[in-house]
Formats: C-alpha cells, sequence, structure tokens
C-alpha cells in the first residue's frame, strides 16, 4: 500500500547514502531490506581485519627486515673473513693436504675398496645367521643337558637323552667351526680396508686443525641461517621506580635491530681519509656495498675529508671491553647488568618504528641520548669520578664546572664541602693595587686570555664601588712578609729553574702556553697565566709567596718548592721581568675610594653577585649561595625554561653553528611548543651570554664567563647529565662502600691540588711530561726525567712510607729535575691522599710491619744475582754504583716498597710501570725465565726472590725525614702559620708500629712468591 | 618511448650490479696501505752521503767494564771514511703507497763483542727479528722508538736467542744498560724503499715507479762526546742529536736519478 507512492523511485541509490536513508525512511518497515547494509558493514569489516593483520605483521614490525638484512650482510661478511682466513694458510700445505684427502677419497671410492665393502657386508649377513644358529643350538644343548641332569638324579632312563645330547654337541661343534671360519675372512677382509680408513680418518684431523679457524667460521656461517628472525631483549631487573615507589623490571629491545654490538666481526666501523680511492677500497673490502650500510660525511674547511661512517645496525659498539663487557651489557639478568637504555636513553620496550624506539616522542620522558651527549649518563653512577675513560666531553664539563666554580653560587650535590675556587681577598691590598683590582674587575679576559674569573659586566661607578669595598675590608689583614727579597736575582738562571724546579707544571709564561679555549684548572693552566705578573704584584709579596706561600694565604694550593734565597730571587727577577697592561681597560680608577657611602654601594652589590661564593671575604664568611640548584636541571622541560625575548632564528642558530664545527647538540622530538625552544639551545645560548635571556622587567645576575665552543659544550653535557636519577641497589659505583669515598675524595684532591699535572694517576694526568719530552728530545729514555705514574703507588710503598714522604717529600729517582713540591698538607688531606691510592688497590688504611729475619741462603744467593745482573750499571746504593745515577737508591727499598710488590717488579717491570727504564731480567718474550741457568737451580722464582731478600738485607732502618715546609733566614724548621707542618713532623716520628706486631714468617713456597700476602696490622685510628 | 628508456635503466643496473658482485669476489685481502704491483719503468735513485773528514770525530769508543769480553775499545761507527764518505745512514722515500715488493730477509741482532751487530738495519714491520747473545758476559735488549721504552729483556749468556717483534714504523735504539757505549739501531719500515749506505757512503734505490717524492736521509749520533768524571777517566758517553734531511725529488720512468747528500 504505502509501495503505490508514484513518485518514490524503485530502488534507493545504495551508493549515497543521504538519499538511500530518505527514500528507505519511505518504505514500510517489514519490507526494509538490510542485506545491502550488512553485505557492506561486513566488506568493511574483513578489510579492517585484514589491514590490522597487514600492519601488525608488516608495517609495525620493521626489525623483520632489518633482521634479514643483517642475516644476509653478516654471511657476507662471514663468506670473506673465510676467505682471508683459507688465504693465510700456506699453499703448498693447502695443496699437499688436498691431495692426501683426494687420492684416499679415491682408493675409497675404487671398484675393489667397494667390491671389499659389499664382501664384508655379504659376511657379516651369514655370520649373523650363523651366530644366530649356533647359539640357538647351544641353548637346546644346555636344555638337553639339563634335563638329561634331572633324569640322572630322579634314575630314569637317559638313553635318549644322552644320545639327543651328543648329536647336539656334535652339530655345535660344527658351527663354531662355521662362525670361526667366517670371523677369519671378515678379519682377513677388514685388513685390507682399515688402514685405508684409518689414514683418512687422520688425514681429515690434520685438515680440521689446520682449517680450525676457517670451519669455525663456516660453523658461524651455520648460525646465521638458523637464527630465528624473533624480537631479542635485556631483562633489568628491579631496575627502575613505578610511580607507587615500586621497583619494576626495565626491558630493552634495542638488540632486536642493533645486532652487531657487540659482534667482532664489525670491527671496521670509520675511515677518516683524504684520498676518496682510499674510502672506496675500504667499503668495497669490507663489503658495504649497500647505501643503508654507511654514509659518507665530508669535513675539514675545505671539505676535503671524507669520513666514511658505518650505519650503527652494522658496526661493533666503540671500545666493547669497557662499554659493554664493563658493563655486563647482554648478560643474563642479575645485578650489575645493564642494558642500551642505561646509558643511551630511549624507549627500550618499543619496537614499532625508529622515532618510538628511541623516544622521541612527546611523551617519553627519556629521550636517546644522541652524539656525545650519551656521556651525560655516565655520572649517573659514577658521580665520583674526575677523569672518565672513554668520555672526553662529560670529563672536561664536569672539570669546568669544578674550576669555573660554578658551585660558588649553585649548590650541587658532591660540592658541600668544597671550598671557593678563587683567592682569598682577606690581604689582596699586600699583593696588588686598587687600581688593578679595578680593572681586572671591569675585564678579567682582558688580562690574560685563560682567566677564568667571570665579567660580571659592572658599570665604571659599579667596579669603583666594588673595589672600595674591597680595598676596605683587607685594611685589617695581618700579613707581614716572613722572607726578605734582598734585591738581585738573574733572570736567565730563573728560567731554568722555573722549568726545572717544577713551576712550568702548574703555570704559564713564555713558551708554555696553555690553551685559552679549554681552561680546565690543569696542568699549566692550573695556576695563573705570569705573562703579565711584573704589573700585578711586588717584588716584596712575589719573594715571600714563592719561599712561603702560606704565609700570605693559609689554605693556598700554591706549594713550597723548598727555594733557596737565591732560586727565590732568580725565580723573582724572571717573573718580575714580565709586564703587561688590561688589553681591554677603557676607564681608570679615579678619585677617593674611601667614602663610606661608596664602600657600603660596593658591599651591597659584592652580596648581591655572590662574589664570597669563590673568594674568601672579611665579613662575608657565612654567606649562603645566591643561586638555584642545578641537581635536576638536566630534565627540565622547556617550558620550565625562560627564553626571554629570543626568538628561534637565533636559537636555530646555535644549532646551526655547533654542527659546523662537528659538535652537535641533542636531537630532540619535532614538536617543541615553539620552534627551536628546547633545552640543549637554552643552555648553549645561556654558556655563550650569561644574560641573554634576560628582560627589562626580568634582570639576570650571572655573570659572562665568556666561554669557547668547547667549554659550552663540554659544560652542556654536563648539565644534561643532572637528572637525579635513580640509581637502583647493585648499579654503579657502590658509593656507601668507604673505598669508594675515599677513591671520590681522592680523585677531587688531585684534582684539585694537580697533582695531575705532574703525575698520571689513573687514565689521565702527567701533563709536564709534554714539556719534559720536548727538553730531554733525542734522549732514547725518555721515562727517566718524567715524575713517575702513581697509578700502583698504593700497591707500592709501605704506609708509613708514603704517610712519612706526603708531609715533607725527598728525591727518589736521580734523573727527575722537577721537585715533588712540600704542600704543607694537613692530617686530614694526607689522609685523603693516603686512603686514596690505598683504595685503588683496596687496601685499607693501617700501619704494617714489613720487617721479617733474613733468610741468609737466599740473602746469599740473592748477592750472587745482584752481581751478576749487574744491578749497580743504574741503581745506586748508598755512595756506589752508577755514576751518575739514574735509578733510585736500593738502601731506601727497604721501608720503602713492600716485598710483595718488589717480587712482582722484578718479574715483569713493564706489567707494573708500562714504559719503565727497569729490565725484564726474568720475563722472556711473554713468561718467566732464569737469569742464570745455575743459582737456585735455575728457578726463576726463587731467583727473583733471592735477589729481593738481599735488597732487603741490604737497606736502611729509617725513612728519610720529612724535608721542611721552607727555610726561612737560615732557620731550616720554618713552623707553618697553622702549626700543621709540627704536627706532620710529629706524625712522621711515630713509634715504629713494627714493635707492635707479631713478626710474620719468612715466605716458604715458591708459590707464594707472586701471590699477594696478607699482612696483619693494627688500624692507625 | 619512456616505458623502453626505464626499462633499458633497470636492465642496464641490473648489469652493472652483476658485474660488480663478481669483481667483489675476485678482490684481493685488503690489508696493509702498501700494494705490491709489478713495476715497469722503474727508475733507480743513486747517490753518495758525504761529510767533512776533518770534524771532530773521535775514533774509538772505550769501553768501561767487562773489557775480557768486551775488549778495551771499539772504532766509531759514526765516523766518516778518510774521504768523508758515510757509511750506515738510511736512505728512503717517505709515504710511498705502491711498488715492488720486500726481497725476502731473515733479520737478526747479535750480541757479540758488546756491539750490536749489525750497527743499523733496516727490518720490514711485522718481521721477528732474532736477538742473540754470543758474548760470555750479560746483554740486556732495550728497545725505545721516541724515547719511550717497548722492550726491555735481559739476556744472560748462553741463554737462547730470541724472537721479537716491532710493530710501529721508524727508528728504534737498542741500547744495554749494563754497557752504556752500545748502541744499535732498527728501523722498521713498511715498504721496501729504503736502504743503508755502504762502506763507501754510496746507496740505490731500484724500481721506484714514476712520481714525486720525498726522500728522508737519517745518520744516527755522528758526534759523540765523551763523559769524564772526576779523575779524568772516561765515564760515559753523550750522544749527538740524530741529523735527519729531506729533499723533494721527481722520478721519471725509467730515468735514474742522483741525489748526492752532503752532511755538516
Amino acid at each position: 500500500m504505502a509501495n503505490t507512492n508514484p513518485n518514490m523511485p524503485k530502488k534507493a541509490p545504495w551508493w549515497n547514502p543521504a538519499k538511500y536513508f530518505a527514500v528507505r525512511k519511505n518504505i514500510p518497515i517489514e519490507q526494509r531490506s538490510y542485506t545491502k547494509i550488512y553485505g557492506i558493514l561486513a566488506i568493511l569489516l574483513f578489510s579492517f581485519t585484514v589491514w590490522a593483520v597487514l600492519d601488525e605483521v608488516m608495517t609495525r614490525r620493521p626489525w623483520k627486515d632489518i633482521q634479514a638484512d643483517f642475516k644476509e650482510f653478516k654471511s657476507t661478511r662471514l663468506n670473506l673473513e673465510i676467505k682471508k682466513e683459507k688465504a693465510k694458510i700456506d699453499p703448498t700445505v693447502r695443496k699437499e693436504l688436498k691431495k692426501r684427502l683426494s687420492d684416499l677419497e679415491k682408493q675409497m671410492q675404487s671398484e675393489s675398496y667397494k667390491k671389499t665393502l659389499d664382501d664384508i657386508d655379504d659376511l657379516e649377513k651369514k655370520l649373523y645367521v650363523a651366530k644366530r644358529d649356533y647359539t640357538f643350538t647351544k641353548s637346546t644343548d644346555d636344555e638337553t643337558y639339563s634335563i638329561l641332569d634331572k633324569k640322572k638324579t630322579e634314575h630314569a632312563d637317559t638313553t635318549s637323552t644322552g644320545h639327543e645330547l651328543r648329536k647336539l654337541d656334535a652339530e655345535m661343534a660344527q658351527e663354531k667351526a662355521i662362525v670361526d671360519n667366517l670371523l677369519h675372512q671378515d678379519t682377513v677382509l677388514k685388513s685390507r680396508i682399515l688402514p685405508i680408513q684409518k689414514a683418512y680418518k687422520e688425514a681429515q684431523r690434520v685438515n680440521d686443525s689446520v682449517y680450525a679457524n676457517v670451519i669455525a667460521l663456516q660453523r658461524k656461517l651455520e648460525a646465521v641461517d638458523k637464527m630465528p628472525i624473533a624480537v631479542k631483549q635485556t631483562m633489568l631487573v628491579n631496575y627502575e621506580k613505578t610511580n607507587f615507589n615500586n621497583l619494576k623490571m626495565r626491558i630493552d629491545r634495542c638488540e632486536t635491530c642493533h645486532l652487531s654490538y657487540a659482534d667482532p666481526l664489525f670491527k671496521n666501523d670509520t675511515l677518516v681519509s683524504t684520498d676518496k680511492g682510499e674510502i672506496k677500497a675500504w667499503l668495497k673490502a669490507n663489503k658495504y656495498n649497500d647505501e643503508e650500510h654507511y654514509t659518507i660525511k665530508k669535513l675539514g674547511a675545505n671539505k676535503d675529508t671524507t669520513v666514511a661512517v658505518v650505519s650503527a645496525l652494522f658496526r661493533l659498539h666503540p671500545n666493547v671491553d669497557l662499554f659493554i663487557k664493563g658493563h655486563k651489557i647482554g648478560e643474563p639478568p642479575g645485578a650489575g647488568v645493564l642494558g642500551c637504555t642505561s646509558c643511551h636513553g630511549g624507549q627500550g620496550p618499543s619496537i614499532v618504528s625508529s622515532e618510538f624506539a628511541h623516544g622521541f616522542q612527546e611523551h617519553w620522558a627519556e629521550p636517546l641520548l644522541t652524539g656525545h651527549y650519551v656521556e651525560a649518563s655516565c655520572q649517573n653512577c659514577h658521580s665520583g669520578k674526575m677523569d672518565f675513560e672513554g668520555a672526553k666531553w662529560i670529563t672536561m664539563g664536569k672539570k669546568l664546572f669544578t674550576d669555573f666554580g660554578c658551585y660558588g653560587c649553585h649548590s650541587m650535590p658532591g660540592y658541600e664541602d668544597v671550598p671557593g675556587q678563587a683567592p682569598s681577598l682577606v690581604s689582596v691590598t699586600k699583593k696588588v693595587t686598587p687600581e688593578w683590582i679595578y680593572q681586572w674587575i671591569k675585564n678579567p679576559r682582558g688580562w690574560g686570555k685563560t682567566s677564568r674569573m667571570p665579567n660580571f659586566m659592572l658599570s665604571d661607578d659599579e667596579a669603583k664601588a666594588v673595589t672600595a669595598f674591597i680595598v676596605d675590608q683587607s685594611k685589617n689583614s695581618g700579613y707581614t712578609a716572613l722572607a726578605h727579597y734582598g734585591g738581585g736575582g738573574d733572570a736567565a738562571r730563573g728560567k731554568e729553574t722555573f722549568f726545572d724546579a717544577g713551576c712550568v707544571a702548574c703555570h704559564a709564561i713564555d713558551d708554555y702556553k696553555g690553551d685559552p679555549n679549554v681552561r680546565v684548572k690543569e696542568g699549566n693552566l692550573f695556576g695563573s697565566n705570569l705573562n703579565k705578573e711584573g704589573s700585578k704584584v711586588t717584588k716584596e709579596w712575589l719573594f715571600d709567596w714563592l719561599k712561603n706561600p702560606k704565609n700570605y694565604l693559609k689554605h693556598s694550593r700554591m706549594p713550597s718548592l723548598r727555594l733557596t734565597d737565591e732560586e727565590a730571587a732568580d725565580l723573582t727577577a724572571y717573573i718580575m721581568g714580565h709586564t703587561g697592561v688590561n688589553d681591554d681597560a677603557k676607564s681608570s680608577l679615579t678619585g677617593d675610594i674611601t667614602d663610606t657611602k661608596l664602600i657600603k654601594q660596593g658591599e651591597s652589590l659584592v652580596r648581591s653577585y655572590g662574589c664570597f661564593g669563590c673568594h674568601e671575604i672579611n665579613g662575608m664568611e657565612k654567606e649562603a649561595k645566591v643561586s638555584v640548584a642545578l641537581n635536576t636541571f638536566g630534565k627540565k622541560t622547556p617550558g620550565e625554561l625562560f627564553f626571554g625575548n629570543v626568538d628561534g632564528k637565533t636559537l636555530e642558530g646555535f644549532r646551526d653553528h655547533f654542527k659546523k664545527i662537528g659538535l652537535p647538540l641533542g636531537e630532540i622530538e619535532e614538536s617543541a611548543i615553539h620552534e627551536n625552544e628546547d633545552w640543549y639551545t637554552w643552555t648553549v645560548g645561556k654558556m655563550r651570554n650569561s644574560r641573554i635571556y634576560a628582560t627589562e622587567r626580568i634582570p639576570q645576575k650571572m655573570p659572562n664567563f665568556q666561554m669557547s665552543d668547547q667549554e659550552t659544550f663540554a659544560l652542556t653535557v654536563f648539565l644534561r647529565s643532572q637528572t637525579g636519577a635513580f640509581v637502583p641497589a647493585g648499579y654503579g659505583d657502590p658509593a656507601k662502600e668507604p673505598v669508594q669515598q675515599a677513591l671520590d675524595r681522592g680523585r677531587m684532591f688531585v684534582h684539585w691540588n694537580n697533582c695531575v699535572g705532574c703525575h698520571k694517576i689513573e687514565s689521565a694526568g702527567g701533563y709536564v711530561a709534554k714539556y719534559i719530552n720536548e727538553k730531554f728530545a733525542g734522549n732514547e729514555n725518555l721515562a727517566y726525567f718524567a715524575p713517575p705514574f702513581l697509578g700502583p703507588e698504593g700497591d707500592r710503598v709501605q704506609e708509613q712510607w708514603l704517610h712519612q714522604f706526603l708531609s715533607g717529600p725527598f728525591k727518589i729517582r736521580p734523573l727527575v729535575k722537577l721537585r715533588m713540591p712540600t704542600y704543607g698538607f694537613s692530617d686530614a688531606e694526607i689522609g685523603t691522599a693516603t686512603n686514596y691510592f690505598l683504595g685503588m688497590h683496596r687496601r685499607p688504611f693501617v700501619m704494617t710491619s714489613y720487617d721479617y729475619p733474613v733468610n741468609q741462603t737466599l740473602a746469599s744467593n740473592g748477592k750472587l744475582l745482584f752481581d751478576k745482573l749487574k744491578c749497580l750499571s743504574c741503581h745506586t746504593m748508598g755512595g756506589a754504583g752508577a755514576n751518575p745515577a739514574k735509578s733510585p737508591d736500593l738502601e731506601n727499598t727497604k721501608k720503602r716498597l713492600r716485598p710483595e710488590w718488589i717480587t712482582q717488579w722484578l718479574a715483569h717491570p713493564d706489567a707494573m710501570m708500562p714504559g719503565t727504564p727497569m729490565t725484564g731480567f726474568w720475563w722472556s718474550s711473554g713468561h718467566l725465565a732464569p737469569a742464570d741457568p745455575e743459582i737456585l737451580g735455575g728457578d726463576p722464582m726463587m731467583q727473583i726472590k733471592a735477589v729481593a731478600e738481599y735488597v732487603h738485607s741490604i737497606g736502611k732502618d729509617v725513612i728519610p725525614s720529612p724535608t721542611p715546609y721552607a727555610i726561612i733566614n737560615g732557620s731550616d724548621k720554618y713552623i707553618l702559620p697553622n702549626g700543621d707542618y709540627e704536627a706532620a713532623l710529629a706524625r712522621a716520628e711515630m713509634p715504629n708500629a713494627s714493635m707492635l706486631l707479631p713478626k710474620p714468617a719468612p715466605l716458604k713456597k715458591q708459590s707464594e712468591l707472586l701471590t699477594t700476602k696478607k699482612s696483619k696490622g693494627i688500624s692507625m685510628r | 618511448m619512456k616505458t623502453l628508456s626505464i626499462f633499458g635503466i633497470i636492465f642496464l643496473c641490473f648489469l652493472t650490479s652483476a658485474c660488480g658482485k663478481k669483481q667483489q669476489e675476485e678482490e684481493a685481502v685488503y690489508s696493509s696501505s702498501y700494494k705490491v704491483i709489478p713495476v715497469k719503468d722503474g727508475a733507480t735513485i743513486r747517490g753518495k752521503v758525504k761529510t767533512d773528514p776533518s770534524g771532530n770525530f773521535l775514533s774509538v769508543i772505550e769501553t768501561q767494564k767487562d773489557q775480557d769480553v768486551c775488549g778495551k775499545s771499539h772504532p766509531n761507527p759514526g765516523k766518516p771514511n778518510s774521504d768523508g764518505a758515510l757509511p750506515n745512514c738510511i736512505v728512503g722515500i717517505e709515504h710511498i703507497t705502491e711498488g715492488k715488493d720486500f726481497a725476502k730477509h731473515e733479520y737478526a741482532l747479535d750480541q757479540r763483542g758488546c756491539d750490536f751487530q749489525p750497527h743499523v738495519q733496516i727490518a720490514r714491520i711485522g718481521s721477528p727479528i732474532v736477538v742473540s747473545n754470543s758474548d760470555k758476559a750479560l746483554h740486556n735488549y732495550h728497545i725505545t722508538r721516541n724515547g719511550e721504552t717497548l722492550i726491555n729483556e735481559a739476556q744472560p749468556e748462553g741463554a737462547p736467542a730470541r724472537e721479537v717483534e716491532l710493530k710501529q714504523k721508524g727508528l728504534h735504539v737498542v741500547t744495554c744498560d749494563v754497557h752504556p757505549w752500545m748502541r744499535g739501531y732498527i728501523w722498521m719500515a713498511d715498504h721496501p724503499y729504503y736502504t743503508l749506505t755502504d762502506a763507501s757512503g754510496a746507496f740505490a734505490l731500484s724500481d721506484v715507479p714514476p712520481g714525486k717524492y720525498k726522500l728522508t736521509l737519517w745518520r744516527d749520533s755522528w758526534s759523540a762526546e765523551e763523559v769524564k768524571n772526576a779523575k779524568g777517566v772516561i765515564d760515559s758517553y753523550k750522544w749527538g742529536k740524530d741529523i735527519v734531511k729531506e729533499q723533494e725529488i721527481t722520478v721519471e720512468a725509467g730515468k735514474d736519478v742522483v741525489v748526492d747528500f752532503t752532511l755538516p
């Protein structure tokens, strides 16, 4: 009925849903058809299902293709290696082996050999049947025998059974003969083929051992073929915290794509060359054929250097031993096992795309740390280190943070007890003039290119006020010179002394320039640059300062070099000869600076800028830090940083600039709030110009450090590390352990006092060697002239000796001209140094006796060897021996070196002190060998022990007494103003602890010789 | 037309990639930067090294101990002949990337009569050097390079010969700490274009491929000085600095080049 409407089309147009439903509305419900709707929905559902499956299996699993590519590439590389290994085998050997095998194979293929095999086969079938028959007959025979036996005992009739048994016996004998005959035939036949088989087996064995490497590689190749395409992951148990503070597991799946990270097969990862042909040949030789294997970059000012960098998917991680094995990466779950994201950041579990996996996602808090920023992660666990091996930028950044005195204004964990970086100002007017102070404050880098004092950008009036205040606060200083300059001195001699006494290790002057681009307090940038010193200080002050630094500054880091009056006068003449002016002096100090109002203004400026953060200032000893803490600065988001009026273009400029100089800033996700506003650009901007984000309403106080690009970059790496990251138990340096604390304090100590200026200690240091090597160039053995490597010090010397030496050092190595200075360390400081050296070898600070009764037999054999090996060609003993002496006096050995060390040292000197001039008398091509075939039966270990025993027996029983801090007016017991020196002397003269100890028994077993002996001891405190 | 050309390009790509693959598989193993090639049209660089014979040269180096083994003195190996010709100088080409193959040679260093024999030698990097002690005395071979100790091992009398491997290029000085007058030199080379001047001070480098090169001359401690102690007895020797001279030369195919050096 309803269908009667004539206007209604017969069919609703299904391709136009609006019309379709409009028309459909008029159709009575009972007559409406749902076929098409269901049909369309079914098609949609089906296609979505197909799409979902495809997306899941193909699109969202890019790693499958990567793994397939990797498998292919690895096979290519293995084939290349196999080829190389094969090429290493001598062709004649290869030929001979091949011939031998093929000859034998030929024999084994021959008709006669095959026929013999067939014959044996037939024979063995026959033998089987014969043996079976024989066994059956024997069983029946046994059965019959037992029946017969039974019948006999039962007294029954045995005739038929007996007959049967005899018959069976005869049958058995017959069958046995057949078996024996067949066996004999078998032996004969086998004897024809067995030697061939044996020879073939042997030839194969020889072949396998010659081709062992090739076979191993072929096995790897098979393993690659069999490697399933699957997700690979590392589980880090109890590694991170949930928002509810519960520990949870972290899963890293990075190795699903980065399969090559620990595979030594992929070690050739970069090639730098100016020769394009070389790059091409290298790529070809290593089978980097596809463009996805590598990228080519151009470097250098003229872009003439080409670098081929292999993709991170086909390359070995740099320094595998340290970074991968050293951090237990890829090991089964357990304490201390790290994953990739522990250092690199990124979203570990994600494998759906490169962006997701690397954490370049708006809501992922720890995106991948790209480029050198990965070094920031070292600081999470190793917060006590100063030198990070293999991580140059975090090392430089951390040292700069310390040396620029950043912690003076910004609080930072680990720096709570570190004193201010800059010199005290309480007596400053005794040293410099108000005019100099004014110029210095106005423009520190105008005075010296390597000055670390920042520029506060003060106006002339402000600078005058600050000068007035500083002059005023020092007027009550109690400083008077103790050593008086009597004039004279030879500047040319002074120049020699400057080098020989060791001033050169800390101060830059003349030829010993420092690098103004990296102002780390290290090497000759440690102390101030002396190129204009003559225009800065007075002669009288300088002389007293050289003789006796602690008189002017109680806590100065400048040590006494025990200069004689003549040497100090020479140095004064030399240094005062270096004069100059502030290069950027635009105004000078005029007018009265004693006005109280001016002084008050200066005081309020000093308070506001926080000068006391770095300098000691009279009356400002207890001020708080003036700026914000930086301990979580590294995880600030752009929204938390104030960009002022700086536009995106300027920020982009920073990014471009650093990219151009080869130190690209970290990568970020693309959707930052405003263009180019991110953590990296903000921090770089701030480092380059500390007040760049100031606006009219929001002034900024931070002074400008005028940092170079390198300094800026290094500091951003360090600041990036300040994330306050949670370090779970069992990971990182166990900070609470006393040894670790001792190491952390010691590392700061040796940096703070520039011990590393002269000595290499852990992985770095010994910067003065550069100058010494120049001076003594051409000498075949430069190791004689440089201060020693102190890595083994805690293992090498006796505790008491080290303690006394640090109280007042004396000469040990005759050819080292540089003097070990007298620092006048306090008791606590000596403790820090001693604990540090001992801590490196996990030894506690315990006063230990190393006295033991001399074994006369050993010592007399030792003397024979001592003479025979001509030890006195280099060493001296008392007055006797080498002239000029090259090596330490052996008389002091008894109280200086640990017996355990001496035996290890004699056995293999180069392993203990790489590059030492000491000869390895018992070391020959990687193992111990006798130095004499007869003495002590030619046993090298006993010979070593004998020499050690002899050296011990001839030693003096006293440690040389500490040298005085300084010789003033002929008094050789100069007392330090704070009395520390007397205390040090008292400590050094402590009664010999050995009297309190049971004497250890002399060594008996040879095996004990080269193992560390445990000494009993008493605690010093 | 367009489709045709695309097909053509694809076809070409196939061809080139196939060829490329074949070439790679045939390629030899790549190890050192120096490549041995057959040298056609090679030239010889020859010349003489001279100095002023009237200079202040010690004629002998006196020994100070173990004279029963070492003898009283040794001739100074650094002293020029009467006509000024200098034997034992090293002449070589720096940075040559391809050329002739090394001649097969076994390298040895003997401690004989308290002297290193030979006094100067050129050895190939990676080849072992057999060190032996023929003396009835203890010696140690203390090998340094640029002032840095590389190997320092003692070899008592009668000890078996040992093999030493040096892996860096350039000059290595061998000394004995027991007998301070003993000095030997080993020049480690990564290519065969190094030679020693003979007894008449002459040298020749054969089969040099045409090209521009820098010729280097090295001459050892030519001005040894005696160091006397308070009693006026010789205590030790102070060795002068090594002399290194460089000269740019151009080698044309088949044309021999004559380069003479005169040292101050």
